[in-house]
């Protein structure tokens, strides 16, 4: 109840943060003889304006702000607020066209005034950024590439847009209206310079190093870290953290992982890497002794939510087994006693991460180990195939009451998909149901 | 997919929340 109450407070911020503008407008005089389509459309250009700054919040990393939701679930609606951010900014110059068709001149950048180059410069850098993201895949923009580019286009619009309103300056006609638009921009800038200036010096001043890297099944890689004089971070078993690897062959790069260590190792911290291209295949090259930066510990995917819950199910699909690992790990080195089944699904029975591993922590926990192998090799006796509805059914506790077992499911998004909608075919409770995403673009 | 879904309409209802509010604004203001 108390993860609804702070989500809720969160998307009242953000509603009044988004609508703030329209407050600070309605203060002293309206400007005369203006029809209503014309203020609506301002109206709807000073929100999408607003919603647009907000777009660098959601994406900048505060704990606070994802703990109720889930990042995976943040950046989503990123995503999908974009979309109706931009729907509003472009009906702001459209509603003005329809209006009045002569504004239309004002698209001419060589005739136009610098207002309205602004505007103009601020929608096509709004309508790359767009194209760039949600065609990301099909237009073949390389993920790194993509981040700084979006950077770019992001900044782009924003400032133009912020140009453009000082530079039409209807609505800072007064001092009161001057200074809290002041207030407003300097809360911007603020922010800002915290996420982009203070909160990467803070990082880099809590350097770790590489102590190993050492190869797993199904091309991954383990990367060993521990902290350079400082004491490191403590995470909950099942989050993630944000890896930056500097003097790697892409330069510099950012990349979301999974804790694969138990919680309970105070000495070290490891994340396992699978190998999928661009900076994933640069893992193996980090030398001991190698400088890497974490930003995190992040996400709310992980068993210690739930310290009430009777035991647990792991569902994992290739490399998604290493936020489980870590909880099972976790389990082993306290102690805890309380029934797991872990359901491990893979396309060939060699390329099965830490195989040997999971076998021996079999006799520590108290874990009912269950492989899915599509590829199975001969005499295979264990279960084929893909995660099925018989599959679950078969292996899922008989008890499935709200709240006595959690499940939690990481894998690759089809197999997410499939597993989550036959869930309420098993009689599972959607709210002890977990996961969470990284294919974010 | 569900967790995708709420998001998705979360983002569907602020915006009309907040053309809403651009609407409310452009009637006070005449």
């Amino acid at each position: 109840m108390k993860r609804w109450i702070q989500g809720f407070f969160w998307v009242v911020v953000y509603i009044l943060l988004a609508a703030a503008p329209l407050l600070v407008l309605m203060i002293g005089p309206a400007p005369e003889g203006r029809e209503v389509w014309r203020v609506f459309s301002v109206g709807l250009g000073f929100v999408g304006l607003a919603m647009m700054a907000l777009q660098f919040v959601l994406t900048a990393r505060f704990k606070v702000i994802k703990a109720p939701f889930g990042a995976d679930l943040v950046y989503h609606f990123h995503r999908q607020i974009s979309l109706v951010a931009a729907a509003m900014i472009l009906a702001h110059p459209l509603i003005l066209f329809i209006r009045s068709p002569i504004l239309l001149s004002l698209l001419n950048v060589f005739t136009a005034p610098n207002r309205a180059r602004a505007g103009v410069t601020s929608i096509v850098a709004l309508i790359l950024l767009i194209v760039t993201s949600v065609y990301r895949k099909q237009l073949k923009i390389e993920y790194t590439r993509w981040r700084i580019w979006h950077g770019i286009f992001s900044a782009t619009a924003v400032i133009f847009a912020m140009v453009h309103v000082l530079l039409v300056g209807n609505y800072i006609n007064t001092p009161l209206k001057q200074v809290l638009w002041i207030a407003y921009g300097t809360f911007w800038v603020g922010l800002l310079i915290w996420i982009r200036i203070l909160k990467p010096i803070i990082t880099l001043r809590r350097p770790y190093e590489a102590v190993d890297v050492i190869k797993e099944r199904g091309d991954a890689w383990t990367l060993v870290l521990r902290p350079v004089n400082h004491k490191g971070m403590r995470f909950i078993p099942g989050q993630f953290a944000w890896i930056t690897v500097w003097n790697s062959v892409f330069g510099e790069s950012e990349h979301p992982f999974s804790f694969s260590s138990s919680a309970s190792d105070e000495e070290t911290l490891a994340f396992t890497i699978k190998e999928l291209g661009d900076f994933t295949a640069t893992i193996k090259n980090i030398q001991p002794g190698q400088k890497v930066y974490l930003d995190g510990p992040f996400g709310s995917f992980s068993m210690d939510r739930y310290p009430d819950a009777e035991g647990f199910v792991f569902i994992a699909g290739g490399i998604g087994i290493t936020p489980m690992m870590s909880m099972l790990r976790t389990m082993r080195d306290r102690g805890d006693q309380r029934p797991v089944t872990l359901i491990y699904a893979n396309n060939e029975w060699d390329d099965v991460t830490f195989r040997e591993e999971i076998s021996e922590l079999e006799r520590d926990l108290n874990l009912t180990l269950v492989y899915v192998i599509l590829n199975p090799p001969e005499a295979w006796e264990g279960e084929t195939g893909f995660v099925t509805e018989e599959i679950l059914d078969r292996y899922l506790p008989e008890k499935r009451s709200r709240g006595a077992y959690q499940i939690y499911i990481c894998g690759p998004g089809p197999m997410m998909d499939a597993v989550e909608s036959v869930m309420p075919n098993l009689d599972v409770h959607m709210g002890d149901f977990h996961s969470e995403r990284f294919e974010l673009v | 997919m569900r967790r995708q879904r709420f998001s998705t309409l979360l983002a569907i209802g602020i915006g009309i929340i907040l053309v809403a509010l651009a609407i409310a604004f452009a009637l006070l203001q005449m």
